[in-house]
């Protein structure tokens, strides 16, 4: 047959046509539609009935009831919090736990160090083992002091585990992670002769005068914190608002919600506080009893020697015209504060740092002198922290295994009150400048000390001479990728753990997480590790942690609270915060397990503190004694007493880095052990990260004088090393200070966080406290240059 | 309270943000937008492309430092009841986004929009965002994704619901107990994760509701209220110049 | 080789030289459907649109082209609508198939367009399946439609003219039989091509949550309905001119009487004229009242790159401007001066568009909000460009092998 051109077109037209006529077009644009609304690669998740379980948070020290959601038991959704809501770590928590970043079985680095394509799994049999090996091998050498742990699990019972287990191989090479509370119980050492932590009646005053405690982005327990201040800015009939005042350089979320935020110059606030404590002095408005108080007035030591007294230092040295000088806060602005402060019946002083961790050990002594002015002990706004009892661990006695200095003491560092604190810094700088005796085995434990600590650099040198690192992590993070062994650990929700929650609160808490769902990959818990360890190592390590597994322990510790009859258990969230007074009402360890293993909190009101403070005549002091008695030869008097150190920055050669580097937190990223979970990085703002670039902040002054605007690039450079960064200008800092936020710049886990920004810990400098060896971190000399 | 009364029922969900005690944590973004499923990219940082239900704007009060303040202003959808149409369904052509006069939620009906974006250009609030690319989670977290919120498809719009999907399950469960399923009350998932307590949820036409005696404070605003877009979402502040930047003035 | 299409009596280029031009134009229009393919398969993220410019360059050059397009509805509407009344506008008659072409070629690109501008174009058809009878866009869509059908049966029968179709004998008295009802096509097209203009100006004069857009209304609200229908015939038959005008200017020769220029440039000048009173009526009722009723001041309306110079150049240069030179005689006189004018007033109405379109988005509602700035990408050019290739595709197939020009062969005698 043939197809003529015509007849050709002819068909084509008609079936077109025919086509069209037909319901084919009609079903096929239908059908289309329908495809689209149904795409496979559009995840559809499997339905399933939607229940609650409940337990508490173990993602900070906060110990906060959590409710996480499932599908059939078997899918975690969501997580809400209880009464308290919930922060941004709690609502992430089952980011955590589906993370693709999470470690799924034990890892063996067989290339270099910090190559991460040279991790191979190995069965956890083979980890133990070679781990056991190590050990078994430093025993018999004697070498048991060179075995050290890093744990980030300061407020739970592993911390304890941590110690006896390294007390039996013979080390005293316990150390955590720092925090802002770190200082405490040198402090307290020193002025109530007590080694507690101190708490705080938030929920009851008419007046917070904060001294850089940034509770707002990560004081305290942040969810409990944030509900207690949103008491502050209620108004209620009969309850007036709290007068909040924040004192710090930055411009913080804190300062922006205190009802008054007063500028000072970075590391200046101690100063403020004495020119307070100037004026309520002078004018007699302090309660009378700290006359009683030793050093409050002149004092002879234990040497005869005549030393000035508290009340003639500050009246002295510390006139609102000198603070004024010091802090730039002019001297009425201070003789303003002083009065509101010491008007408030009720008004507390707490303080803290806005880069996260601890302050020296004079500001911190200063600003619980205000307290006692305010005679807040005695008011029951001021407390000395009970001990959660919990069964002690049994003592290793010296006879049966001996024990070498701690590294630093090895290492001839002079540090008067070290057994109240972590010297972390002063260990890694003896393992780093290979002083004392070295280092060849470091447990980290839920810990990213490689990231997390300022001053990274020092870590990374001092890690470069630990003979063998393991890590016992969930999560593949800077310090994984720098460990010889990694063991995976489960996430919470996954894990038996304890926690004694609420630092800041005067109320001492103990709560208990339950797992809520079977572990998704091949963890062991952090403290069956070590219990497999002991077993495996034998001897006296084997019967010096003589529990089966971590629960067993767990309930060894909660048998202590049972049998101490102290405290309660509750489900109210309000009873932890505001004190009152508590009546027993659990039965045995078994019966206290069951109802903390429901979620239940434990907790007891703080004793009176006349039972705690350990002084000669029973009364805080203001002399710090306990200086004196630490054979050193201290010259000046004030030495003796709470005062105002100024600190040095280093400002390079010539001067050159002129402008101040201060890192910050927010309460909305994270900088600890947890990275920025997926729906965190949705949050930051754009004008502290655009794409893969960090902003610092600085006054409009600054850019001016240094010809930058907005966005643009620059290099930021300090004495520890430089970074590229953008410029956000904005007037919450002052000029002359550089802004930073800590908690980006991460080298591992996945492209979500990685290589975003840069790490502010990498550019800050460390000063370590003379008295407590703790790490300080204020400002750091720096410049910032076109880029 | 709107200025019209033209309700099919006696509920009207509401929201009220106390500006002064939110600390900016952001919890109630992440709560939010866990439990609703939306999608995230390894760059969130541009914020005119990211999806947010929950997003948060910053307000200053325009002084040097030491004078200098600010404030986060979180901003769920404003579910606005202005008289007939809010400014986003009066303009779909398709009809994919309704507000439910029982309700006064303005809901999405995924699948049926065509993305036009013609909502999202009606929206002063920027309260929708628009999926630019396919949403895709790492391995394995679409395990901990929602069933009760379906995901979305490129080249859709989506936006904060007031967590519909708990009022639903809220009337189903009053339902089965015989109990009035236009009385029951729930919780949106910002309002549960707030740990300041700053967000109150509710319906606005209850005069016993706390939000709706909030809404009538001293203290309340509204963004914009001279558009009349009349939003279902209330701020509060005692702060002058917090207040000075609700709405553009002369 | 082709000489058989080409109308009789008419000089075409030769042949090779056409299809090199046609390859160029294939080029850039295989160019703009691998953006458009692009766009389709990988989504709107390879676009310079975000969430604060949801509409951009496609809406706009949409909005451009149909507005230019429009000449063919009114020139359709002056010469089979009311040339019976006006004898003079029978003159029309010498330019109106080149209308209809520019039409089509607007309408049908701009739908092609959209196809790229919806996120979901495969459920596109929902605006007829779920139509929400309050949205503009559902009356756009509802208009564009049926306008591109109208038009497309106003093109047939000058498709029908060429000389070998119309030697085919029933395809003739198809033909034929369809230019004797064309006048009831032609005014439906303008009713509803009145309406689509029309319901483009309601696009953005609803929003009413849009202080830079929204207007109150004038029996119907808002009254950008009128605006834009009213600059839509402003500018469309200029538009068709200044086309007629490039192929003259390629072709070098005449292919119309300078009257039917003239008449135009009288009957574009006088609307022209009644278009920027009232649009400056609006914009001062706008700036005065209903702006500052919302909180706006004009000034917070403008900012770089979106200043003030851009309602300078709308009103003035592309309004005033062109008004008065082709009210005037001696402007009209001068070619230089009158298809000058012809442009600023088609640059005037895209601008408009543009201002409506994009900078409206621009503009920050929230006190606290920020200034966006809209850069588009090669992916929204590209299809844009194309789409002119397009036209420029349709426009030369159809000037060489269909009678257009009917003067065409006495103006140029061989």
């Amino acid at each position: 047959m043939k197809v003529g051109r015509r007849a050709f077109i002819g068909f084509v037209a008609g079936a077109v046509g025919g086509t069209l006529l037909s319901p084919l077009p009609w079903k096929l644009a239908d059908d289309i539609a329908i495809w689209t609304q149904n795409w496979s690669w559009r995840p559809s998740p499997e339905r399933g009935h939607r229940a609650a379980k409940k337990t508490i948070c173990t993602l900070c020290g906060g110990g906060c009831p959590i409710e996480v959601d499932f599908i059939d038991g078997k899918r975690a959704v969501y997580a809400r919090g209880g009464d308290w809501g919930i922060c941004s770590l709690g609502a992430s928590a089952v980011q955590y736990l589906y993370a693709p970043y999470r470690v799924q079985t034990p890892l063996k680095q067989t290339k270099k160090r910090g190559d991460i394509s040279g991790f191979k799994p190995i069965t956890w049999n083979e980890a133990l083992s070679e781990i056991t090996q190590k050990i078994t091998k430093l025993l018999g050498e004697r070498k048991g002091h060179s075995v050290a742990c890093i744990t980030g699990q300061k407020y739970s019972s592993i911390f304890d585990l941590w110690k006896q287990f390294l007390r039996a191989c013979g080390s005293k090479n316990v150390f955590s992670m720092p925090d802002s509370f770190d200082c405490q119980r040198a402090v307290s050492r020193a002025i109530f002769g007590a080694d507690v932590t101190f708490g705080f009646n938030l929920a009851d005053v008419t007046c917070v005068l904060s001294f850089g405690a940034e509770w707002a982005d990560g004081w305290g327990p942040r969810a409990p914190m944030a509900k207690v201040a949103s008491g502050w800015f209620s108004e209620n009939p009969g309850k007036p608002v709290t007068e909040v005042i924040h004192v710090s350089s930055r411009l913080s979320m804190s300062a922006a919600k205190a009802s008054e935020w007063v500028a000072v110059k970075p590391g200046t606030e101690a100063a403020l506080a004495l020119g307070i404590a100037h004026v309520m002095i002078k004018e007699n408005r302090f309660d009378p009893i700290v006359r009683e108080y030793a050093g409050f007035e002149d004092w002879t030591d234990l040497s005869g020697k005549e030393r000035r007294g508290f009340k003639d230092l500050v009246l002295k040295d510390y006139t609102p015209e000198k603070v004024e000088k010091i802090t730039g806060v002019e001297a009425q602005k201070i003789v303003e504060i002083a009065h509101s402060f010491a008007k408030h019946p009720k008004a507390v002083a707490i303080w803290g740092q806005g880069t996260g961790g601890p302050r020296s050990f004079y500001d911190e002594s200063v600003f619980v002198t205000l307290n006692l002015l305010k005679g807040n002990l005695e008011k029951g706004l001021f407390h000395l922290k009970g001990n959660v009892p919990v069964a002690p661990l049994p003592a290793i006695e010296d006879e049966v295994v001996e024990t070498a200095p701690r590294l630093e003491v090895a290492a001839d560092w002079k540090i008067p009150f070290g057994e109240y604190s972590y010297p972390l810094y002063p260990f890694l700088d003896a393992v780093a400048s290979q002083k004392g005796y070295p280092i060849e085995l470091l447990f980290v434990q839920e810990a990213n000390p490689v990231y997390c600590l300022p001053e990274s650099g020092l870590v990374k040198e001092a890690f470069s001479k630990i003979g063998m690192v393991v890590d016992v992590t969930s999560f593949m993070d800077e310090t994984a990728v720098n460990a010889d062994i990694i063991l995976p650990a489960p996430v919470m929700l996954e894990r038996w753990d304890d926690v004694y929650g609420l630092p800041v609160f005067a109320q001492s808490m103990y709560a208990l997480s339950r797992p809520l769902i079977n572990a998704k990959y091949d963890v062991r818990h952090p403290g069956d590790v070590i219990l497999n360890i002991a077993v495996k190592v034998g001897g006296t390590v084997k019967t010096a942690l003589p529990w089966r597994n971590y629960t067993d322990y767990l309930k060894f510790r909660i048998k202590g609270i049972a049998d101490s009859g102290r405290g309660a258990i509750t489900n109210r969230m309000d009873e932890l915060v505001s004190v009152s007074t508590v009546k027993k009402n659990f039965g045995d360890m078994e019966s206290l397990w069951r109802e903390l293993s429901k979620g239940k909190i434990w907790f007891d009101v703080p004793p009176s503190a006349y039972e705690i403070i350990g002084t000669d005549n029973g009364k805080p002091q203001f002399s710090i004694t306990a200086l004196g008695e630490a054979e050193m030869k201290i010259e000046k008097d004030e030495l003796l007493l709470p005062h105002y150190e100024p600190f040095v920055v280093s400002k390079g050669s010539g001067g050159e880095h002129s402008l101040l580097l201060m890192a910050y937190n927010c309460g909305f990223i994270s900088t600890g052990y947890l990275p920025n979970s997926y729906l965190m990085m949705k949050n930051i703002w754009d004008f502290q990260l655009k794409g893969d670039d960090i902003f610092v902040e600085i006054n409009p002054a600054t850019a001016s004088k240094l010809g930058f605007r907005e966005g643009d690039m620059a290099v930021l450079k300090t004495v520890k090393g430089e970074a590229r960064v953008r410029v956000h200008v904005v007037p919450s800092v002052p000029k002359g200070v550089i802004g930073i936020p800590k908690g980006f710049g991460h080298g591992a886990y996945d492209v979500f966080v990685k290589d975003k920004g840069t790490n502010a810990n990498r550019m800050v400098e460390i000063h370590v406290d003379p008295v407590t060896g703790l790490g300080i971190e204020v400002v750091t000399g720096a410049k910032l240059v076109r880029a | 309270m709107s200025g019209h009364e033209e309700h099919k029922g006696g509920v009207r969900y509401g929201m009220v943000i106390d500006l002064d005690k939110c600390t900016g944590c952001m919890a109630c973004a992440i709560a939010c937008h866990q439990e609703n499923n939306v999608s995230f990219r390894t760059d969130e940082t541009d914020k005119t492309r990211n999806i947010a239900w929950m997003r948060f704007y910053l307000l200053e009060n325009g002084k040097d430092y030491p004078e200098y303040s600010f404030a986060y202003l979180p901003r769920p959808c404003f579910h606005c009841d202005a008289p007939h149409h809010a400014p986003c369904t009066f303009v779909c052509p398709v009809n994919a986004t309704q507000r439910d006069e029982r309700t006064g939620i303005v809901n999405m009906i995924y699948p049926r929009c065509i993305g036009c974006r013609y909502c999202m250009v009606a929206c002063p609030y920027h309260a929708r965002s628009f999926n630019w690319w396919d949403p895709k989670w790492p391995s394995p977290m679409e395990e901990m994704l929602n069933p009760e919120v379906s995901t979305r498809m490129r080249g859709v719009i989506e936006k904060c619901t007031f967590c519909h999907h708990r009022l639903n399950r809220a009337r189903d469960k009053a339902r089965i107990a015989g109990e009035d399923p236009d009385k029951v009350e729930y919780t949106p998932a910002c309002v549960e994760a707030c740990p300041t307590g700053a967000i109150v949820f509710g319906n606005l036409l209850d005069p016993e509701s706390e939000v709706a005696k909030l809404a009538k404070s001293s203290r309340a605003f509204t963004i914009s209220a001279k558009l009349e877009t009349y939003p279902k979402v209330y701020y509060l502040s005692s702060k002058p110049w917090v207040r000075k930047l609700a709405d553009k003035g002369l | 080789m082709d000489k058989a299409l080409i109308p009789e009596g008419v000089k075409r280029c030769p042949f090779p030289v056409f299809v090199l031009w046609l390859l160029f134009l294939f080029a850039v229009i295989a160019w703009g459907v691998w953006a458009g393919v692009s766009v389709l398969w990988k989504g709107l993220n390879l676009t310079g649109l975000n969430n604060y410019f949801g509409f951009g360059l496609y809406i706009t050059v949409d909005l451009g082209v149909i507005a230019l397009g429009a000449g063919a509805f009114f020139s359709g509407f002056l010469f089979y609508g009311i040339s019976r009344f006006f004898p003079a506008l029978k003159e029309i008659k010498k330019i109106i198939n080149l209308a209809v072409v520019v039409g089509f070629v607007c309408y049908t690109g701009a739908l092609l367009v959209l196809l790229l501008e919806i996120g979901q174009p495969l459920r596109g058809w929902f605006g007829y399946w779920h139509p929400n009878v309050h949205s503009m866009l559902t009356e756009v869509i509802f208009c564009i439609t049926c306008y591109a059908i109208v038009l497309t049966i106003e093109y047939v029968p000058i498709i029908l003219e060429n000389r070998k179709l119309d030697a085919i004998r029933p395809v003739h008295i198809f033909g034929h039989s369809l230019h004797e009802i064309m006048a009831l096509f032609a005014l439906t097209g303008t009713f509803l091509s009145f309406f689509h203009q029309g319901s483009l100006g309601g696009v953005a004069g609803v929003l009413f949550a849009r202080p830079f857009c929204y207007r109150t209304g004038f029996f119907i609200w808002p009254w950008t309905f009128f605006l834009f229908v009213i600059s839509a015939i402003a500018s469309g038959p200029a538009f068709t001119a200044l086309i007629c005008r490039t192929i003259e200017k390629f072709g070098r020769k005449q292919l119309v009487d300078r009257s039917v220029y003239e008449l135009i440039a009288k009957i574009e000048g006088s609307i022209l004229a009644i278009y920027i009173v009232l649009k400056i009526a609006d914009t001062l009722y706008w700036a005065m009242v209903t702006a500052p009723e919302m909180g706006f001041k004009l000034t917070d309306f403008y900012r770089e790159p979106y200043g003030m110079w851009l309602l300078f150049a709308e009103i003035v240069v592309c309004g005033v401007v062109p008004a008065a030179v082709l009210l005037s005689p001696k402007g009209r006189a001068s070619n230089t001066l009158m298809f000058g004018a012809f442009f600023l007033d088609c640059a005037g109405i895209v601008i408009n568009r543009f201002v409506m379109t994009v900078q409206a988005l621009a503009v920050p509602v929230m006190p606290f909000d920020h200034w966006e700035v809209y850069v588009p990408t090669v992916y929204e050019w590209a299809p844009s460009i194309a789409m002119l290739a397009y036209g420029a595709l349709i426009i030369s197939l159809s000037y060489r092998y269909l009678p257009l020009f009917p003067r065409e062969r006495e103006l140029n005698p061989t």
